[in-house]
């Protein structure tokens, strides 16, 4: 079968001539469909750099990126704001809703700017909030709403496209714990029951123990690769804190 | 380094200031333009009359500059503040490298200096240019057809102009430096981190608003309507309140209750980015409501003056025409006698001057205006009307036939021929157009003595038979010339009419009332014959005529930039808060268009709700003035109210567009 996402030789250089720095050297990597993968990395390792890159918010220096078969580095800008519109959703750390939009309305714009129906807005809507328990909040505005609430009225937004590959970067980041799990069981909900592809960039080996499968990064290469087979995800976590361990003298940044 | 600095941040920062520069640069052009009419003359072949129009004037837009040079202080301070607010974060960070206040104060200083050098000299050329334009809207007011084409430079204008601007400046940077010592460093540091509250509008509240609103209005619309503008009565001044108080109200409640509109129709809320729309605009009607209608009562204004300035200056040309139907009027202040008989006594030879002239004199009939006209017709004439026929004499004045068809040929007009026992009834006050027009209609015949006479025609004429100052004929009746003949004359009232042999009508009136100064006089030592040229009504009229017409497009103009101005920086500041948002849409895959239409759309309804809810009032407004207008004499209002809508859209669409542009670059680059 051919991977929702196919990552090649992608580099990506900053500066000029004599003081070029690599933020990503030479990484390839696959995604399937239905996988749920985490990118884990200290900070300036060049995470956030390759997920902008597959995002298509910055273009990469060489190699190619191909996500459901089309290749988004050759792209022309007009053509990269559908492809965003239709084969992606995002999440981000900070929610990025919009705050003078109800949850609902915030929702419903990804399917506006897709120019849908009105009648297939108010299902996909009812339905995404159903899934994802954000029905009570609804007609309320960001302000009114908890940090849990708002990151899972996010990922509605993102997943209610019904997108090829779902971009979520720290999305656990500016949440307590008990909401970070809720946020995460409803990930792995989506993942399970709609078979969504998730990437998630993270720097939590808690957040990060929710995948199935974690690369790790350091100084723009892939350093190690962890698949959480069958094992529990308690084993999983401490397997990742192994490696993050390995990782170096970073563990402050790590965790 | 602090130059450098501020040369870069002037730089950097020109697309903020875009607005800033195109506002100072316009006030600085208009204000240069207006003031150099003095300098204009010597491109126009100028009678010295017409000259002593021009000065008064200029002297009275020397006067009025300096309350628009106050209008305009203001306004670039209220802009300046803007530019302030979103540049706290910036000085901010200065402060914690280490520099003083003093130095910051100093960077701005260095800024605005730059800036206004050279706003004002793009001003000045521009100025200089459309100063050759305004020269010929000049030559047209004052009717000259010759023109010498000279550029015209006009040196106090300039240094009024440098004067006016420099102290405004000198404001601007006192302002700055006020300001920089009051905030303190945490305030600029996290000014960018404002608590976000949205307010929500009361649904049912704002339904309830907006229908009292409109209300309010057509109440407004229909007492003001009704009244009119003769009167400045307790009326007039409730529906103006009514008026400012109901557009308040329209655009407090719109916004609430367009957003219900839209939202109750599905199909259009959630249709590309209509419902981000409503709600960008929902969010901020709480701070906007006030200016909206502050500037949509401003551009009313705007309409208002720039049309009827106009129109009046075309009114009083129109009725210059009509009072001035030969060169000159001489009026005979002595007893009796034949005119002509007497100026010859004293030397003064009628036919020297003179192509062709026509004496006449008027008679008394004894019937009195108010027996003759139906009380109902009276009380519908003009108050102005009325006051004034209560002055002189209140009885039909009459005139012989064959005296009015020599007067009606020196016009250049058909004779009349009456029969024994018929009448013509003239006027040329066309106030009372109406009141004849029913008394002939219901009452028919005149009676003087024992005879009777009935109407030749079935509406009175509207015809002006001497060149005065004022229209204040209120009814003249001609008759065969021996029925008048047979009434008394009414005493001081000769008249000989003329058209001058000579080109120069100018200098002919004025060896003509250097003749009659001469000539016979009373024994107070008062000439007896008194002239009236046609230049003396015109001097009298034009120069009322031009002060209004420059005056209007003078204010109309800087009433237009300031509202527009002050639109424009409010929403300027508006998309440099929303930038975020429109990161995130763009996040979303939102095409550029859907964004750019989005920006168009917010800004435009900005922009033209105000100036609809204007134009409504103004066409009512104008309604009313016409008939101010009409006191000068008739004119069609059309042309001047198309006028008017050219600079509006010009200026206060060039600032839509400027405003557009500033706002999606702004959103596209950050």
């Amino acid at each position: 079968m051919e991977p929702i996402l196919k990552v090649e030789n992608v580099e990506k250089y900053y500066g000029k001539k004599g003081t070029i720095s690599k933020a990503v050297d030479n990484i390839s990597f696959e995604v399937e469909k239905g996988d749920f993968i985490g990118v884990m990395g200290p900070s300036g390792s060049g995470k956030t750099t390759l997920l902008n890159c597959i995002s298509t918010i910055d273009h990469v220096s060489t190699g190619s990126i191909v996500i459901n078969g089309k290749d988004i580095t050759r792209m022309k800008a007009d053509a990269l704001d559908a492809f965003r519109r239709e084969e992606l959703g995002f999440i981000f750390q900070d929610f990025n809703l919009l705050d003078t939009l109800t949850a609902y309305e915030n929702i419903a714009v990804a399917l506006t700017i897709q120019k849908r129906k009105l009648a297939e807005i108010k299902t996909l809507v009812e339905t995404v909030a159903k899934k994802l328990e954000i029905t009570g909040v609804l007609n309320k505005f960001p302000y009114e709403m908890s940090g849990g609430q708002k990151q899972r009225v996010a990922a509605a937004r993102a997943i209610i496209t019904e997108p090829s590959l779902i971009l979520a970067d720290e999305p656990t980041g500016a949440l307590d714990s008990k909401s970070a799990r809720m946020l995460l069981e409803s990930f792995e909900k989506l993942n399970k029951e709609m078979r969504a592809t998730i990437l998630m960039v993270t720097h939590d080996a808690f957040t990060a123990s929710y995948a199935e499968r974690i690369l790790f990064i350091k100084d723009g290469k892939i350093f190690n690769e962890l698949l959480r087979g069958e094992n529990s995800r308690k084993d999983f976590f401490n397997r990742i804190m192994e490696v993050v361990t390995l990782l170096g003298g970073d563990v402050n940044h790590v965790l | 380094m602090y130059y450098s600095l501020s040369l870069r941040n002037v730089k950097r920062s020109f697309r903020d200031y875009a607005i800033y520069f195109l506002t100072l640069t316009f006030a600085v052009c208009i204000f240069y333009s207006f003031n150099s009419l003095e300098a204009q003359k010597v491109m126009m072949d100028i009678s010295q009359s017409k000259k002593e129009i021009v000065d008064l004037v200029t002297q009275f837009i020397g006067f009025i500059s300096i309350f628009v040079a106050m209008i305009l202080g203001f306004l670039i301070i209220y802009a300046n503040h803007f530019l302030i607010k979103r540049r706290k974060k910036e000085l901010g960070i200065y402060r914690t490298l280490g520099m003083g206040k003093k130095g910051i104060s100093r960077i701005l200083f260095i800024e605005t200096f730059i800036i206004g050098t050279i706003s004002l000299g793009a001003g000045l050329l521009l100025g200089l240019f459309f100063s050759q334009g305004l020269s010929i809207l000049t030559a047209k007011m004052f009717a000259i057809d010759r023109m010498e084409y000279q550029f015209i430079f006009s040196e106090s204008a300039l240094l009024k102009t440098v004067g006016c601007f420099g102290i405004i400046f000198l404001f601007v940077m006192l302002f700055n430096y006020v300001s920089i010592s009051k905030y303190k460093l945490i305030d600029l540091l996290y000014a960018s981190r404002k608590n976000e509250s949205i307010k929500m509008t009361n649904k049912v509240l704002s339904t309830i608003l907006f229908f009292l609103s409109i209300l309010v209005l057509i109440t407004a619309y229909i007492m003001i309507l009704k009244n009119g503008l003769h009167e400045i009565s307790g009326y007039f001044y409730i529906s103006m309140l009514l008026g400012v108080a109901g557009t308040f109200l329209f655009f407090k409640s719109l916004s609430g209750f367009a957003m219900q509109v839209v939202q109750s129709s599905g199909k259009v809320y959630f249709k590309n980015l209509n419902l981000f729309i409503a709600r960008q605009i929902n969010s901020k009607v709480n701070t906007n409501f006030l200016t909206m209608a502050l500037i949509s009562l401003m551009l009313f204004l705007t309409i208002g003056i720039l049309s009827s300035g106009l129109a009046i200056n075309k009114g009083i040309s129109k009725g210059l025409e009509f009072k001035t139907p030969y060169d000159a009027t001489i009026r005979y202040l002595g007893e009796s006698g034949n005119m002509i008989e007497q100026l010859e006594n004293s030397g003064i030879k009628v036919k020297d001057f003179a192509a062709g002239y026509v004496e006449h004199k008027q008679y008394n009939t004894g019937v009195p205006y108010d027996q003759l006209l139906d009380p109902k017709d009276i009380s519908n004439l003009k108050q102005k009307t009325t006051y004034n026929m209560k002055f002189g004499l209140r009885n039909l004045k009459a005139i012989r036939l064959t005296d009015y068809n020599k007067l009606m040929a020196l016009q250049g007009k058909d004779a009349i021929v009456l029969g024994a026992n018929e009448y013509v009834l003239t006027f040329n006050n066309d106030d009372m157009a109406t009141a004849y027009n029913n008394f002939i209609k219901n009452k028919r015949i005149i009676k003087l003595g024992s005879k009777e006479f009935t109407p030749k025609y079935n509406n009175g004429i509207h015809v002006n038979t001497e060149i005065n100052y004022e229209l204040r004929d209120y009814g003249t009746i001609v008759l065969q010339d021996e029925v008048v003949e047979s009434l008394e004359p009414i005493p001081s009232s000769s008249y000989l009419s003329i058209q001058y042999k000579h080109n120069d009508k100018e200098e002919a009136a004025a060896k003509v009332n250097g003749l009659l100064e001469k000539g016979p006089k009373d024994q107070t030592g008062y000439a007896l014959f008194h002239q009236i040229s046609k230049s003396d009504v015109y001097a009298s009229g034009q120069g009322q005529a031009i002060t209004f017409s420059f005056l209007g497009i003078y204010l109309g103009l800087v009433f237009l930039i300031a509202s527009a101005a002050i639109l424009a920086l409010q929403q300027l500041s508006e998309s440099a808060d929303s930038v975020e948002r429109y990161k995130v849409l763009r996040k979303i895959g939102t095409e550029e268009k859907m964004i750019n239409k989005s920006i168009f759309i917010q800004i435009g309804i900005y922009f033209f709700t105000p100036l609809s809810l204007a134009v409504l009032h103004s066409i009512v407004g104008l309604k009313l003035a016409k008939d101010v207008v009409d006191r000068f004499g008739t004119v069609s209002m059309a042309s001047n109210i198309f006028f008017a809508a050219i600079f509006i859209c010009i200026i206060y669409g060039g600032y839509f567009l400027a405003t557009y542009i500033g706002a999606k670059s702004m959103i596209k680059s950050k």
